[in-house]
């Protein structure tokens, strides 16, 4: 068994902390400064991945998985990270056979199962997702992130009573629960009082300034205020959905569909009408994100103001 | 703090490099190869790459290497179309769409680089690099690109355009 120093274990427990507390880069630079002492520690590099998943750094992320599984094979933290890079790399099959080893090697960590359900909302498959979560469920009854899956995952059904009873029940748990509370705000954005939502993601983001669920949140508000503005939004939310090489050929896609036209038809009587309409989406999608950020960041500035911040 | 900070680097890290007062955000370079052409923008994705250190550089260089093979391919594509065209009265608008493939193969090619330079120009801006505006040459090159392309055939202005 290796020796590992007491700076070590100091620095690996304080990741965690600042992990849980939701500071990734605090968490990132204290996992650099523990592998500088010990570059052969799975969980370490387990956990630098986890941390590199949060900021999208995924080709990192799956290198440090990677070796994390290399220096232990039998670790579920290992498999668990490398299943959650696969799954951000949108490789299915790898991030479901990973996160299934985890679970096998821990059939007892809910978090193992959670991961696995977030898999299967991204495919679509949402009844193995539920029955995953009411597994986890099982494991901890009263696991708040557990619960807070199971009322995201009612969200996306558009079971709003008990995405919200889900929630609540989180809540209970654990009051300052940034997940729950996000779920919670999307439920009040659905049902038209924008000012709760609001709410709930000052309440978030005041613990947590870069939460991208809050965030996400807010954006989700302003758009809902501003239909012109918020179609980009949505849009823009949909490409990002979407893989790199399939955005471009949708963009791409638009761009030929356009040329076409004008080319087939260059002498029809529409036609300046289709170039002054290509020109109205450039300068909207020009114009647009840069208003919505202005509101977004107007929106930030108003709730840092507030008193209870 | 232990003294071991910097002794782990993580893959995507930019390195430091000595051209770093030359970066910009690639959107520039996007917008330079739309207003400009290719004859700036292929250039300046590489400088941009070794002045942010891009972890990706070898990824772009490899893409921007079939990127030009495939306006290469173009070139040759809309050179037979117009030989067709004049030697078997094809219709000139079969041209333009050989054109427009070049177009769409070059816009591929800045969309692919400047989606994977970002992800490193962010971690370089996160890690306090310096960052010039690369607006001026964007907008200055839609003046000076037709000095330029001056001295090329018009098939090969069509390609660096």
């Amino acid at each position: 068994m290796t020796f590992l120093s007491p700076d070590f274990h100091r620095l690996y427990l304080q990741a965690g902390q600042r992990m849980a507390m939701g500071d990734h880069h605090g968490a990132i630079l204290l996992l650099k400064q523990a592998l500088a002492l010990d570059p052969e520690h799975a969980a370490a590099h387990a956990l630098l991945a986890l941390n590199l998943l949060v900021g999208n750094r995924v080709h990192a992320a799956t290198v440090e998985a990677q070796r994390a599984v290399e220096l232990d094979p039998e670790a579920s933290l290992a498999h668990r990270a490398l299943g959650l890079a696969e799954f951000y790399r949108r490789r299915w099959a790898p991030a479901e056979e990973h996160l299934m080893r985890a679970i096998s090697l821990d059939p007892i960590d809910a978090g193992n199962l959670c991961s696995l359900a977030e898999i299967y909302v991204a495919q679509g498959r949402r009844a193995e997702a539920r029955a995953t979560l009411e597994k986890a469920r099982n494991l901890e009854p009263n696991d708040p992130d557990v619960l807070a899956d199971l009322g995201e995952l009612d969200l996306a059904e558009g079971n709003l009573a008990d995405a919200e009873a889900r929630s609540r029940e989180a809540l209970e748990q654990s009051p300052d629960h940034a997940a729950a509370l996000v779920v919670l705000g999307h439920v009040h954005l659905r049902k038209k009082d924008s000012e709760s939502a609001k709410d709930h993601a000052a309440w978030v983001l005041r613990d947590y300034p870069n939460h991208r669920g809050a965030l996400h949140l807010l954006a989700a508000i302003k758009a809902h205020q501003s239909p012109v503005i918020g179609v980009w939004w949505r849009w823009n939310t949909w490409m990002q959905t979407l893989p790199d090489a399939r955005s471009m050929l949708v963009l791409l896609g638009g761009f030929a569909l356009y040329r076409t036209v004008t080319i087939l038809a260059e002498d029809a009587a529409y036609v300046p009408i289709v170039e002054y309409g290509w020109l109205a989406i450039v300068a909207y999608t020009w114009i647009g994100p840069m208003i919505f950020k202005r509101m977004l960041t107007k929106e930030l500035a108003t709730i840092r103001l507030r008193p209870d911040f | 703090m232990s003294g071991a900070t910097h002794d782990y680097r993580i893959i995507d890290e930019p390195q430091p490099s000595k051209l770093s007062h030359l970066a910009v955000n690639p959107f520039w370079i996007l917008l330079g190869g739309m207003l400009g052409g290719f004859w700036l923008a292929g250039p300046w994705f590489v400088l941009n790459s070794i002045a942010i250190g891009s972890a990706t550089r070898r990824k772009e260089l490899e893409w921007l290497f079939y990127g030009v093979l495939a306006l290469l391919a173009g070139l040759v594509l809309v050179n037979h179309l117009a030989w067709r065209v004049d030697e078997q009265g094809w219709d000139l608008r079969v041209v333009r769409f050989g054109v427009l493939a070049v177009q769409l193969t070059k816009l591929a090619i800045y969309y692919l680089l400047h989606n994977q330079q970002s992800r490193s120009f962010q971690l370089y801006e996160y890690f306090g690099g310096l960052v010039r505006n690369g607006a001026l040459v964007a907008i200055g090159a839609t003046f000076v690109k037709g000095y330029v392309l001056a001295p090329f055939a018009p098939i090969l202005r069509m390609v660096l355009s």
